[in-house]
């Protein structure tokens, strides 16, 4: 049997046609798909098909990457993969666009690595971001641990939990001595137009200009144009569009820094990231199970039961600190349950608010019923962390830190909570 | 220069029998929305409100090479601004979003015109990426889907294959080629294009022009086609013997493709002889003769030379002679370097069969040849700029001139308004495509099949022949008008076939002779006015005026020209009369017909004149 690369010649009552043979998408088993000289893929009903016949067998015609000369000069930048679309390349089976790219390929993709920093790569896995786990966020942690030598390291993922990510590492990179970016893109590299290479080599430029900058960063496109990257604080950006190129934005805040054609600027001197830090110390997550819950109207006690047996509980809050927890009427009757369904949940469960608003701080203090929620245990008073960094944080807390969760949830570690609220700071 | 030095020879007439092949593909963009987005397909050259500056890279294609085309464009290293509107362009057009769906409108047209060419319709259809870098698809690629195969025309020169259909997206207007930045316009991007090409079998110039009208007539019969200069684009694909295969875009009028046909076989028989003459001939390295000219008064060599730029010259052994040697009218071998260096930024480039001239002088063109250590049978290349951009110049040149020893390159040559061609970029190979794997592939179901086929422009002219004169039914065939005539013939067949023909075909023209106005009418302000007549709302008469008014800019005011009750009617002609006791029943009527005209019915206003005068 043919397979898909091959060159084959298919038959049908009506024509006769060659061309290289194309894996079947999975969502049409009953079409064969025919890459035709013209370079056109065409599916042909296989019922109709006469016969297929072998012309010849193609080997992977993939270019060998030539190992390239490294400049010993220039500082040495470990990149890590982990996949996603910065790394993505076709997939014949499923017709979509999966992380495929080896590390080489990647290097051989944007040469111009090479004229910045010697550059190392190796994959650390090759996933969706959305299948991150914490044990993963660990295994990255100790990657780059073992980076001692490096100038820097940047950390190519995919853009979907790429903020998710970048708090973890900086929670659990502690004093970490190097800049640590994090690098994806919004269009995938297959495409010339691709927002990889920008936001790869602004990384690359950023830790080579050798700023002092410390700590962990995603390092994305501050605007639809390709003219300048940030550098962002780690538990302060969120993912705020599906698929611009400037989605990753600073919440309750403003960039690290800026990487303009090439050209490094520093937007916050006074951040934790340029002062001396203190011993390195890796503190990964333990095998805690934390959950993140959205209050919603029309919301049912079973919605917080489920988180049963947790051991920590994020609750994206409405406005500022509420949850639908009064009964007021007859058509109230579940939020009684709601609070009674808390409660039970509070006897073991560390249950932490985040603004839903995402922009903003929390203040539990204003109402009367968010008073309540405080009293019976519940944090996050006075919180101006996104639910992401908030559930980031409440994890390692719990796994590092058990017995001053309470404690350090309200206390800044990391950068991730402010006690002033800038008035800049709305829709950067 | 070499790049827009002109003479005055005209070509000898080439002799085609059987020589001769030639292709034609004509894009022909639809009225629909976007391919691949829900915008309005609505070309646009007003102020931009958003403005987006990129960069692209040359990718690898599925099969891990890399483009050739591609390739030549990422070394130009350019950057591209795009001019957007926030109204009719999407983050799709700005490769912010990924596509949408293909767009079903569009895709059934392409069907319909498969079918009238008798071609077998893919199974299953699957949008490919084809790698663009020029800048013109804000992607990198342009997305487009072959639709069907294996059709045939028939003209009157004898049967033309039709291999293929596709559908694609049309590509970013050029505003502004720069030296670092190329800008283009977005409205144009996305915009659905049916490409037919034909098989190799067209064997004169004539038959080129009349396959292309004719495609042209079987595209515009689905009513979809959009009209205006620019909507449809005809590429051609010439070859001769022992020559290339070589596209010329850009062809806009068709009168152009015969001589443009004509000339490409010329280009290309020169280009063999000048092989021929060159068989012998090599071309040495690059070095930098800054010094040598470093007085030259020369304009290019002291803009290159003031700026900290640099000048060029490359010795081309056994080249003397055939630099000059003419390719087609105005346009010699030097040419054909020049555009491949001036694809790179530069202005263009000297060569010794045109110097000196100027500004160079012959002893300055002495020490170049001395510098370069040229013999008698020696030619040179010059080219003076930034000295990267010279560089990379350079070597386009001289890629092209090793080309000239052995063959005519496959090459994409941009037509000229004289019908000769420039170099455009190298012809891309099958490595510039690949799947288009944000959107599904589409089976291709019976039902989409079972639309019934359009009329034939040409039958649709004998058919309303029956009802018009012969003259105004082929203007609205051929104009955009006639599908709104078809809708109004069903809509209110109560109105006369041929006012409604007039209203569409003829008032816009004579707005135009007796007001000088051009009128910009869409088919829902003729829609509302036949709407009025039919109703009885306004006279006939009314709507003439009423479209010289929406000439001149102003709103349609059906209200002003609402037709009067015989009571207002008879109330306003007593007074017209009470007003002129002395004037005859002739100049009663001229004054009547000029307050009232299109507001009551002529007859009637002389029938009361009569009764209230006499």
């Amino acid at each position: 049997m043919p397979e898909p690369g091959d060159r084959v010649r298919v038959r049908t009552p009506k024509e006769t046609v060659e061309g290289l043979l194309m894996p079947t998408p999975e969502y049409q088993a009953d079409i064969l798909v025919l890459k035709l000289d013209s370079g056109y893929n065409v599916g042909i009903d296989r019922k109709t098909l006469s016969s297929v016949e072998l012309v010849s067998s193609q080997r992977d015609a993939h270019a060998a990457t030539r190992p390239r000369e490294q400049k010993k000069n220039l500082p040495l930048i470990t990149v890590l993969h982990t996949g996603g679309t910065i790394a993505s390349k076709v997939d014949y089976k499923t017709g979509g666009v999966v992380a495929r790219f080896s590390p080489e390929e990647l290097l051989g993709l944007f040469p111009e690595l090479g004229d910045i920093a010697q550059v190392r790569s190796r994959l650390v896995r090759n996933m969706w971001s959305e299948d991150m786990r914490f044990p993963h966020y660990n295994l990255l942690a100790e990657e780059v641990a073992k980076e001692a030598r490096a100038r820097g390291v940047i950390i190519t993922h995919g853009t979907d939990t790429l903020h998710y990510s970048a708090a973890a590492l900086a929670f659990a990179l502690e004093n970490i001595n190097i800049p640590v970016l994090l690098v994806g893109a919004q269009r995938s590299s297959d495409r010339g137009s691709s927002d990889a290479g920008m936001n790869l080599l602004s990384a690359a430029r950023f830790i080579a200009a050798n700023t002092g900058f410390h700590g962990v960063a995603p390092c994305m496109h501050a605007s639809r144009s390709d003219d300048d990257c940030w550098i962002l604080p780690p538990c302060r950006t969120r993912k705020m569009h599906t698929s611009r190129r400037d989605a990753f934005r600073p919440v309750n805040a403003g960039p690290l820094a800026r990487v303009r054609h090439g050209e490094v600027t520093i937007l916050d001197r006074s951040s934790h990231h340029f002062s001396q830090p203190g011993p390195f110390r890796l503190r990964p997550f333990q095998d805690v199970k934390v959950g993140l819950l959205k209050a919603h109207t029309n919301m049912f006690a079973s919605e917080w039961l489920a988180y049963k047996g947790f051991h920590g509980l994020v609750v994206e809050a409405t406005g500022l600190g509420q949850a639908p927890v009064n009964e007021i009427d007859a058509e109230t009757k579940e939020h009684a349950k709601i609070r009674t369904a808390l409660k039970e949940l509070l006897a073991e469960t560390v249950v932490a608010f985040a603004p839903q608003t995402i922009y903003g701080r929390l203040n539990m203090d204003v109402y009367q019923p968010a008073r309540e929620l405080q009293d019976l245990g519940v944090l996050g008073h006075l919180c101006d962390m996104t639910p992401e960094t908030a559930f980031i944080k409440l994890a390692w807390l719990l796994s590092n830190e058990p017995k001053r969760v309470r404690e350090l949830y309200a206390k800044d570690l990391r950068g991730e909570l402010r006690e002033r609220s800038e008035p800049e700071r709305f829709l950067v | 220069m070499a790049s827009t030095r002109a003479t005055k020879t005209a070509p000898p007439r080439p002799d085609f029998s059987g020589s001769l092949r030639c292709g034609l593909e004509i894009h022909q963009q639809l009225d629909t929305e976007k391919l691949f987005c829900s915008c309005p397909s609505s070309l646009r050259d007003d102020q931009p409100d958003i403005l987006v500056e990129r960069e692209l890279r040359a990718s690898a294609g599925e099969e891990g090479g890399v483009d050739i085309a591609a390739a030549a464009e990422q070394a130009k290293r350019k950057s591209y601004l795009y001019q957007a509107y926030s109204d009719t362009t999407c983050l799709v057009e700005l490769d912010e979003e990924p596509p949408h769906p293909l767009n079903r409108d569009a895709l059934g047209v392409a069907l319909q015109v498969s079918r009238m060419l008798g071609m077998v319709p893919v199974a299953s259809i699957q949008v490919m990426r084809k790698t663009v870098v020029d800048g013109s698809n804000t992607s990198g690629f342009q997305r487009t889907a072959l639709v069907a195969r294996n059709g045939v025309l028939k003209t009157a020169h004898g049967d033309v294959t039709i291999p293929t259909l596709c559908i694609e997206e049309d590509a970013a207007k050029i505003v502004a080629r720069e030296a670092q930045r190329d800008v283009y316009n977005l409205s144009r991007l996305g915009i659905p294009l049916i490409e037919i090409a034909t098989g190799p079998d067209i064997t004169s110039p004539e038959m080129a022009r009349e396959v292309a009208l004719q495609l042209g007539m079987l595209l515009r019969s689905t009513g979809r086609a959009k009209r205006g200069l620019g909507t449809i684009r005809q590429d051609l694909n010439v070859s001769i013997p022992q020559g290339a295969r070589i596209e010329i875009k850009g062809a806009q009028e068709l009168d152009l493709l015969p001589k443009l046909v004509e000339m490409e076989a010329l280009r290309q028989r020169n280009l063999l002889d000048i092989a021929a003459g060159l068989r012998d001939a090599k071309a040495g390295k690059p070095v930098d003769v800054s010094s040598v000219l470093k007085k030259s008064a020369s304009k290019v060599i002291r803009a290159a030379l003031d700026s900290g730029g640099a000048a060029l010259a490359c010795r081309m052994e056994g080249f003397a002679g055939m630099l000059g040697k003419e390719v087609q009218p105005g346009r010699r071998l030097g040419t054909e370097l020049a555009d491949h260096a001036k694809v790179m930024g530069v202005k263009g480039l000297f060569h010794s069969d045109e110097l000196p001239a100027y500004g160079i002088t012959v002893e300055e063109v002495a020490a170049l040849r001395k510098a370069l250590g040229c013999k008698e049978h020696d030619g040179f290349i010059l080219i003076a700029d930034a000295k990267e951009r010279a560089e990379r110049a350079m070597a386009a040149a001289l890629g092209r001139a090793e080309q000239a020893r052995s063959e005519v390159p496959r090459e994409v040559r941009k037509a000229n308004e004289d019908a000769t061609t420039s170099f455009l970029r190298p012809m891309p190979g099958s490595s510039r495509m690949y799947p288009e794997t944000d959107v599904r592939s589409i089976r291709v179901t019976a039902e989409m099949l079972s639309s019934p086929l359009p009329e034939l422009l040409s039958s649709k002219e004998e058919r309303f022949a029956k009802q018009l004169p012969r003259d105004l039914a082929h203007q609205l065939v051929w104009g955009e008008r006639w599908p709104l005539y078809e809708r109004a013939a069903r809509r209110w067949p109560e109105l006369k076939p041929v006012f409604v023909a007039e209203t569409l075909v003829s008032a816009p023209k004579e707005i135009r002779k007796r007001h000088g106005f051009d009128l910009d009418a869409s088919d829902a302000d003729f829609e509302l006015l036949f709407d009025a007549v039919s109703h009885g709302t306004i006279a006939q008469e009314a709507v003439f005026e009423l479209l010289v008014q929406k000439a001149q800019g102003k709103p349609l005011d059906i209200a002003s020209f609402s037709l009067l009750s015989d009571k207002e009617l008879q109330l306003r002609l007593r007074a017209i009369v009470a007003a002129n006791p002395k004037a005859p029943l002739n100049a009663l009527m001229g004054i009547a017909m000029k307050e009232l005209r299109g507001k009551a019915d002529g007859k009637r206003i002389a029938a009361l004149l009569q009764e209230f005068s006499g």
